[in-house]
């Protein structure tokens, strides 16, 4: 009888433990808060035809952007996006998803990295599927999350992205896309901290009539983007 | 009545037959239009480069669409330069040097076997032209006859699309074209034909381009557009110019131009020739070989190298 209680409590006290290694993870931007952010894009490319080789050496590209908190209404964040380019509005959800983009009407949307609403768990998976357009054809598309760490005194989630998409192909076309990367969250304020990501692009194109086949050109794109928050207050 | 109805047919027919001889007269001196031969080439690297330019444009907007994941980011970044602007560049290169072959054999084959600098010769028409002038005012016309001339010669040339300066040696005018490219760059032209070749064997376009260059560059072609292209101020002699023969004699100018198609059309039809024997034929040009052991050109593709026909 008494081993009984002794399991029962053992099994509560795993039980509990679970529950206190769970994280939620989710947006809080703080109406009337003004957030700083820092995006650095570098591109580089490399191309062969033959012997021909060209490269393009990275070319880097910084510019920082603020988000103007305004309020929170049916689930969504109202969210101004001021950058040098101009003003966004943005009804952002807490999981990261796009309720809307009235500034950017008949613009493609990006494909979003958006937070399983569940509780997280280190070195658990997630999966996000959507459906990507590449020119005339729709693409399944997966995001790829997992909790790698969290840091409970900074109140920071590490988490690892990666992107599964196959991009169209025929028999004179090969071509290889990866983008991986990492995001640190901090669940305390509800905002991405910090996020750096790279993305491969490769694309084999060659000629094939009968049984002969000819590469004639490779064309070999990178960009990495990292993402910072610099500053996060009030409004002066 | 009826001598009047005569008289209205006979003006008709002297305007519709001086309408129908100029319309004519165009076309006979120019001996049908050239054979094509860089087209099939350069639409193969056009497709080719607008399947991939489809194809880069596409995956680069799903690049650009992934590389934003975050939706407090904004969407549209800065674009920026790529590799392949160079290879595109290249490319625009490689169709002003098959526009300027295609250019220069259409020169060579219209005006090279000398045959229309003969007629002109023989016609002048250039005095034709002054001869209302000189009934109407003789004094002022034969003092400015020789001005009529040139600017009647020049005229000529610009309507033919000769220039005398850059038409005079066809041979040079090609290798300036080839000397546009680097030797990197030529490497990749040489590499496009060959591979070309080796996806349609049985289209010889760009073998033939590759012979075009390889021997026009080499030696001189087309030598009788030379002297039609100088304008004439002499009398004609017309004991001297016999239009019959001239372009077949051995010694016409063009008998380069005929060695140099032969020689061509050898390798050619002739691919799998020994260094050995090519090292033999270097001392004479290919001049040994009788055309009537070469294989006659692919269906439907006309004979490059018989361009006097």
């Amino acid at each position: 009888m008494k081993k009984r209680y002794l399991a029962l409590l053992s099994l509560s006290l795993v039980m509990l433990a679970g529950e206190l290694g769970a994280l939620e993870l989710k947006y809080r931007f703080l109406p009337g808060s003004v957030y700083e952010y820092e995006h650095t894009v570098k591109r580089s490319s490399r191309m062969a035809a033959f012997k021909t080789t060209s490269s393009q050496p990275p070319v880097v590209d910084t510019q920082k952007f603020t988000l103007r908190a305004i309020d929170f209404q049916n689930g969504s964040h109202i969210i101004d996006v001021v950058s040098p380019t101009g003003t966004y509005r943005r009804y952002i959800k807490e999981n990261g998803a796009l309720a809307g983009a009235p500034g950017e009407t008949g613009q493609a949307i990006p494909f979003l990295l958006t937070l399983p609403t569940a509780d997280w768990k280190v070195s658990e998976r997630h999966q996000v599927q959507q459906t990507l357009m590449s020119g005339d054809s729709a693409l399944p598309a997966t995001w790829n999350l997992m909790l790698k760490s969290v840091d409970t005194e900074k109140q920071m989630a590490e988490i690892l992205f990666a992107l599964v998409v196959k991009l169209p192909e025929d028999r004179i076309r090969r071509k290889e896309f990866t983008l991986k990367g990492k995001a640190v969250f901090n669940y305390g304020r509800g905002v991405l901290q910090q996020a750096e990501w790279a993305s491969s692009y490769r694309f084999i194109f060659n000629n094939r009539e009968m049984a002969i086949n000819r590469e004639l050109w490779l064309f070999d794109h990178q960009e990495t983007g990292v993402l910072k928050l610099i500053e996060a207050g009030s409004e002066p | 009545m009826k001598s009047r109805q005569t008289k209205y047919i006979c003006i008709f027919s002297i305007i519709m037959a001086t309408t129908l001889l100029l319309h004519v007269r165009p076309v006979s001196a120019q001996g049908g239009s050239p054979f094509d031969m860089t087209s099939r080439f350069k639409l193969w690297l056009l497709n080719n480069e607008a399947r991939a330019m489809s194809s880069l444009k596409a995956d680069g907007i799903l690049a650009d669409r992934v590389n934003s994941p975050f939706a407090f980011m904004p969407f549209n970044s800065a674009p920026a330069a790529m590799a392949e602007e160079k290879l595109w560049a290249i490319h625009y290169k490689f169709y002003v040097l098959l526009d300027e072959i295609q250019a220069i054999y259409t020169s060579a084959k219209t005006f090279g076997s000398g045959r229309f600098g003969i007629l002109f010769k023989q016609h002048r028409p250039e005095i034709w032209a002054v001869m209302p002038l000189q009934t109407a005012l003789p004094g002022l016309t034969s003092i400015t006859a020789i001005e009529y001339r040139k600017a009647f010669h020049a005229a000529l040339l610009k309507v033919l699309n000769l220039d005398a300066s850059r038409d005079a040696d066809l041979s040079t005018r090609l290798q300036r074209a080839v000397k546009k490219l680097s030797d990197e760059e030529f490497r990749l032209f040489d590499d496009y034909l060959n591979t070309f070749s080796a996806l349609y064997p049985s289209d010889p376009t760009a073998r033939i381009i590759a012979t075009f260059i390889e021997s026009g560059s080499k030696k001189q072609f087309a030598a009788a557009l030379k002297d039609f292209l100088n304008p004439v101020f002499t009398a004609p002699v017309l004991t001297d110019i016999n239009i019959s023969n001239s372009p077949l004699e051995p010694d016409d100018p063009l008998a380069e131009l005929e060695k140099l198609a032969e020689g061509a059309e050898i390798s050619t039809s002739a691919p799998s020739e020994t260094p050995e024997d090519t090292g033999d034929e270097a001392g004479n040009d290919g001049q040994q070989r009788a055309p009537t052991t070469l294989e006659p050109p692919p269906e439907g593709t006309e004979d490059l190298f018989k361009i006097w026909d």
